[in-house]
């Protein structure tokens, strides 16, 4: 019901939960495009000449000794691609609610594999050991060394990926859930890139003479070691960063910094397990404390979906939210739209047969469509939302 | 308002200064700063660097530790047994030696360190200048020796093996006016001085 105060028209509830839609949308930043040239952007410069100057990193780097150690680095390169596959597809799966484009993806990955490992990092970890070595020892430095470098130089180093994808999308980039997920891509970008210099490194183990079965063992341990490793770490920072620029809504800073630590905290401490587990847990301390470290890794990383989700939960819904109005879908189906996998599999359990069962699958798939729709529309019933409207309509009326 | 500087979105700077600012420092501030910093690991006479698993070698006293830990030194970890590296400098002249599985002869390994060295581009124009020869350790162990040069100058390098299935490289790089020379005799009292016991360095 709706009432009309002295001067002021009447709002209908219908005009709120309209521009509540068209909030949602603009503030999610959903459906805006986004465009990788961009000649009047600082960043887009800045992004060409840090790919430039890191694929030149790496082609010096690898060029020393490609012809001595150029099957280990071959098994690398062929093992590691693969490897990355199924990391893209895990990743996808996650880029849900308002969802991102994968060409800022492709982006995130291009810069932590070249400007973020090569320019950067690279130079900043060899400066730091070195300076460890000189001022505290070599011992020091072998055994706590990496553990207190690279979580500042590699983090800080992938982080820019974000940092410089907010210059290029400001539109685009809105979210902590958005940071977490152009974290995980530009960590993925550095750590396949890294493994691959690590593969290409330790061809030059027994003298460079069995390579393959270097090879092989670093795409093993490194590929085991990678699961809870860069992805998660900067997608973690990444999320934390963005709390910390206040783009998580207000009052989160403090969750920002958080986050930003324990990224630090968590890569150190995987870096630092051997030298930290033996003076912790004894001679068996290293894998004691892998262990728990995985552990750690992932409940900090559920910790940072789970805090990062609400926004994106509470986007979803309002930009649903009209259509329960006109009856095309109801609240629960709402809910279940913008919820997680639990709240989409509790609203399918709750349907009374097998068949009710189907249809509400069909018609949250539908509504999915029709929320990506309205937002690229800008809220606006364009014949693409239209479209989705009759198709969820269509689909109901099947059960 | 003007939203333009220099053709460019006033609001691209920030984030564009931001990634410029923090790739400057990890690339360019902090190897100048190490650069700037001085080693200040010296060999002091009787230092001998720990190369694992009891294998020892003592460089000339007076020379930077490039890489390397001392017997004795205090770490958490032992130095790994299969696999170390360590690098000294002094009068001209960077001693890098690696040690690591091997299971072959001594002339084995000298030959397999050159096959590498001709393929990679580290040392352009590696050439061996004359035909190895037997070099004795302190201890009896008995490797071999020969000279190259580069196009970036002259060095020797030396092989030796040992029955716990390991072999150890020794790089000596001069860069080519005499320097190689003037130290030879530190160059082989280090060599003289490898010495293998079989367990854990002590100092």
């Amino acid at each position: 019901m709706s009432t009309a105060t002295a001067g002021h028209p009447a709002r209908e509830p219908a005009d709120d939960l309209a521009a509540g839609r068209r909030l949602a949308i603009e503030a999610s930043g959903w459906g805006e495009p986004f465009r990788i040239v961009q000649p009047r952007n600082a960043c887009f410069w800045l992004l060409l000449w840090g790919l430039g100057i890191g694929a030149t990193h790496l082609i010096r780097y690898f060029a020393v000794g490609v012809g001595a150690y150029g099957t280990g680095l071959g098994i690398g390169i062929v093992a590691f691609t693969l490897y990355t596959i199924p990391w893209l597809f895990l990743l996808g799966h996650h880029n849900r609610y308002t969802s991102l484009p994968p060409k800022l993806f492709a982006v995130a990955f291009a810069w932590g594999a070249l400007a973020s490992a090569f320019w950067m990092a690279l130079p900043a970890n060899t400066a730091i050991l070195s300076l460890y070595g000189k001022n505290f020892g070599y011992g020091w430095a072998g055994d706590w060394g990496a553990g207190l470098t690279a979580p500042f130089t590699e983090e800080t180093a992938k982080a820019t990926a974000l940092v410089l994808l907010i210059g290029l999308a400001p539109r685009v980039v809105r979210s902590p859930y958005d940071g977490l997920m152009i974290g995980a891509f530009a960590g993925l970008g550095f750590q396949i890139f890294e493994d691959v210099l690590y593969a290409y490194n330790n061809a030059a183990t027994g003298f460079g003479l069995d390579q393959a079965a270097t090879a092989w063992k670093i795409v093993a341990v490194r590929g085991l070691a990678g699961l809870t490793g860069h992805v998660l770490f900067s997608a973690v920072f990444c999320a934390g960063l963005m709390w910390l620029l206040g783009r998580g809504g207000p009052g989160h800073r403090l969750r920002g910094l958080l986050f930003v630590v324990a990224a630090l905290f968590l890569h150190g401490g995987w870096d630092d397990a051997a030298a930290l587990g033996t003076v912790l847990f004894g001679e068996a301390g290293p894998v004691i404390l892998m262990g728990l470290m995985v552990v750690v890794d992932l409940a900090v990383l559920w910790l940072a979906f789970r805090l990062a989700a609400p926004q994106e939960k509470a986007w979803i819904r309002a930009i649903l939210a009209p259509e329960t109005a006109s009856g095309l879908l109801t609240d629960t189906e709402v809910r279940a739209a913008s919820g997680d996998r639990e709240a989409r599999r509790a609203h399918l359990k709750a349907q009374p047969d097998r068949r009710h069962r189907r249809t509400a699958r069909h018609v949250l798939a539908s509504a999915d469509d029709l929320a990506k729709e309205l937002a690229l529309s800008g809220g606006e019933d364009s014949p693409d939302v239209l479209h989705a409207r009759e198709e969820t309509a269509r689909l109901r009326a099947l059960a | 308002m003007e939203y333009r500087w220099w053709g460019l979105d006033r609001r691209s700077l920030l984030p564009a200064a931001v990634v410029v600012c923090v790739g400057l420092l990890l690339s360019v501030v902090l190897p100048r700063i190490d650069d700037a910093v001085a080693v200040n690991e010296i060999v002091r006479p009787g230092d001998r660097l720990d190369l694992g698993g009891g294998l020892t070698i003592a460089p000339p006293a007076g020379w930077e530790v490039l890489a390397g830990i001392k017997v004795g030194e205090k770490t958490t970890l032992p130095v790994p047994e299969d696999a170390a590296d360590a690098s000294v400098a002094g009068g001209g002249v960077t001693a890098l030696i690696r040690v690591d599985t091997f299971d072959g002869t001594p002339e084995a390994l000298l030959d397999q360190v050159n096959h590498t060295q001709k393929r990679t581009s580290n040392q352009p124009g590696f050439t061996v200048t004359a035909p190895p020869v037997p070099v004795e350790t302190a201890e009896g162990n008995v490797g071999v020796l020969e000279r190259y040069t580069s196009t970036s100058g002259e060095g020797l390098l030396a092989a030796f093996t040992f029955h716990d299935g390991r072999g150890m490289s020794l790089s000596v790089a001069a860069t080519g006016d005499g320097q190689l020379a003037e130290q030879a005799g530190r160059i082989e009292r280090m060599i003289r001085s490898i010495r293998f016991t079989g367990k854990a360095a002590t100092p």
